[in-house]
């Protein structure tokens, strides 16, 4: 056997060994690719399987009636999505999964599957909500992913929608609460593992806020406005009613023949109107209270209309009532009286009284949208004259009920709140004495006048209707007026303070033959909800 | 005699190492089996509540009686 030579035995281990290098070598090339080139890219990955961020969604505050009934409640649901990639069975038979824990699925989204024959089409999603119970039984067929969404729910349906709607958006971030964080390491299957690298930033729930709302009074403010409209052939209806002493709102309706797209707006605070005849107990208080009349003031001059420049008053029906006491100033709703009355007051008394009613200024109510009428500067004889009986300055519905509910809480103004968000302040306007004489004048106005026929006998009411011309161009037309009607029931410690107003109604232009009988009607009922 | 303590001693930290990571290693698989039955647990009674909330809404809700 021919012997190897040294030289063919060193050549074949150089091989072996320079072959060993290169395989070296070639494992340094890939340990320089993996852990160098792309280590970066691959411990990003390697994170994001190994931990999980989740956002935590708090849960959402209630708005809650005054009788602590939730007004609107979180509502989640499911939304379905296919991935074609991932399906291990034919999409007829996931449909026929589907169909029987959903029935009717299949053709709510005919459509969508269409397109999802498509085969170049991989991802879809449904809009078919579904609970908790159908997404378990679904969610272990392969290629059918869920995403979790949340809706609000409002079981009283539309009943104070504007105002549920208007106050979400007011304390959103109250209700909302704060979303939170997780960060955790999951296992091979998904499960968090606690460990301390696991981080967390807890999600904060929403407040709760309880309304001073009552579902029952607003129920019937809004059943008996949107009658009305249809009664008095009116453009829209509005309607407040609140506590006296806490300045509580109890109920706050409206009405339009034409809905206003805006869901959230809410007439009684951004619609603006003349008050007309229902100013004229706040001017009479405030000539009282100033020592300006007396309450023995006699009208001598009441006998024929008064003509202040080129500007004739006179009174609505045209009727004059000679030697009229202040019980039959208000009675008669006279302008006339009324306009002597302020003129004994004076601009500076007046418009010191409009201020402390808080006739200038927002009524701060916990609502986005409220509107306001900035007073004029120059104050002429004749503009004077026609603020007594509430013309020639605008105020809203809420403005005008806080100023004539100061009334009705024996003289103190307090402020309007809707939630238990706001402590309601109270300002003393009218002293005693004059609510005094006031509730007799009011009370004697609504027993002698024809709206007594409107009212069960047992029922004190002190209140005052009001017929507003609406100025069109700078001019006061007859064809288009806001009738209303404000007061308080009982005159002593009433129970609530109510403000009807019916814009436009066509079948009697007078507040106190359409708003009357609306205020009239609610508060033949309202003694048995309040 | 001293290697014999030495030998006693390592072996005495080898055995409580032991046995203190097989202890708090079952501890913390259970304690963290407990984490996620409590976790689902909590989610399935999150989704009662509101079930429940929704229940009681609708059911003594007034909007819908037509008078009083």
């Amino acid at each position: 056997m021919p012997k190897k030579t040294p030289s063919i035995e060193s050549s074949r281990s150089k091989t072996i060994l320079i072959t060993i290098y290169l395989c070296f070598v070639f494992i340094l090339a890939k340990l320089f690719y993996w852990q160098i080139i792309k280590g970066q890219e691959l411990r990003d990955k390697a994170t994001s399987q190994l931990y999980r961020l989740e956002t935590l969604i708090p849960k959402q505050g209630h708005l809650l009636s005054s009788d602590s009934f939730p007004l609107s409640l979180d509502y989640t649901y499911f939304i379905l999505s296919f991935y074609k990639p991932n399906f291990k069975i034919e999409l007829p038979q996931i449909l026929a999964e589907i169909e029987k824990i959903k029935p009717g699925f299949i053709i709510e989204n005919t459509k969508v599957l269409e397109i999802f024959n498509n085969p170049a089409q991989k991802w879809v999603e449904f809009k078919t909500e579904f609970n908790r119970e159908e997404m378990q039984a679904l969610s272990k067929i392969s290629g059918l992913d869920f995403t979790l969404k949340q809706a609000r729910f409002y079981p009283e349906d539309d009943l104070a929608k504007n105002i549920i709607i208007n106050l979400e958006r007011y304390y959103r971030r109250k209700i909302s609460g704060r979303i939170g964080f997780s960060r955790s390491i999951v296992d091979g299957v998904g499960s968090n593992l606690l460990t301390r690298k696991n981080w967390q930033k807890n999600e904060i729930d929403g407040e709760d806020i309880q309304l001073s709302l009552n579902r029952k009074v607003q129920l019937l403010a809004e059943t008996t406005i949107k009658k009305s409209i249809q009664t008095y052939d009116a453009d829209s209806a509005s309607v407040i009613i609140i506590k006296p002493q806490s300045g509580e709102i109890l109920a706050m309706a409206s009405s339009e023949a034409s809905p206003s797209a805006l869901i959230s707006k809410i007439p009684g605070i951004s619609d603006l109107f003349e008050p007309g005849s229902i100013f004229k107990p706040l001017t009479m208080a405030s000539a009282l209270d100033s020592g300006s009349i007396n309450g023995d003031f006699i009208c001598q001059k009441c006998n024929q209309p008064r003509v202040i420049g080129k500007y004739t008053i006179n009174n609505w029906d045209e009727q004059f009532h000679p030697d009229s006491t202040l019980k039959d100033i208000i009675k008669n709703s006279d302008n006339i009286g009324m306009s002597y009355i302020i003129e004994r007051m004076g601009q500076k008394i007046f418009l010191d009284y409009f201020h402390r009613l808080k006739l200038d200024q927002k009524t701060g109510i916990e609502l986005s949208g409220e509107s306001i009428s900035p007073l004029k500067t120059y104050w002429s004889e004749i503009d004077l004259a026609t603020a007594a009986f509430g013309q020639g300055f605008a105020v809203n519905q809420l403005q005008m009920i806080e100023a004539f509910n100061t009334l009705a809480n024996r003289g103190e103004i307090v402020t309007l709140h809707l939630t238990n968000q706001k402590k309601a302040e109270y300002t003393r306007v009218f002293s005693e004495d004059t609510i005094q004489k006031m509730n007799q004048i009011l009370k004697y106005a609504v027993e002698n006048s024809p709206v007594s026929k409107l009212k069960e006998k047992d029922l004190e009411v002190c209140a005052k209707s009001g017929t507003a011309q609406v100025a069109i161009s700078g001019q006061y037309t007859d064809s288009n007026t806001v009738g209303s009607y404000i007061g308080y029931s009982p005159c002593e410690n009433p129970k609530y303070t109510m403000i009807v107003t019916i814009n436009n109604p066509r079948s009697s232009q007078w507040g106190s033959s359409t708003a009357a009988p609306v205020w009239f009607e609610i508060a033949q009922n309202l003694e048995f909800l309040l | 005699m001293s290697n014999r303590i030495l030998l006693a001693i390592a072996l005495g930290l080898f055995c409580f190492q032991l046995a203190f990571s097989l202890y708090y290693s079952g501890k913390i698989v259970t304690d963290n089996q407990i984490y996620t039955e409590l976790n689902k647990k909590y989610t399935n009674l999150k989704y009662e509540n509101e079930k429940l909330e929704i229940e009681y809404a609708q059911k003594n809700a007034i909007n819908r009686i037509e008078s009083f």
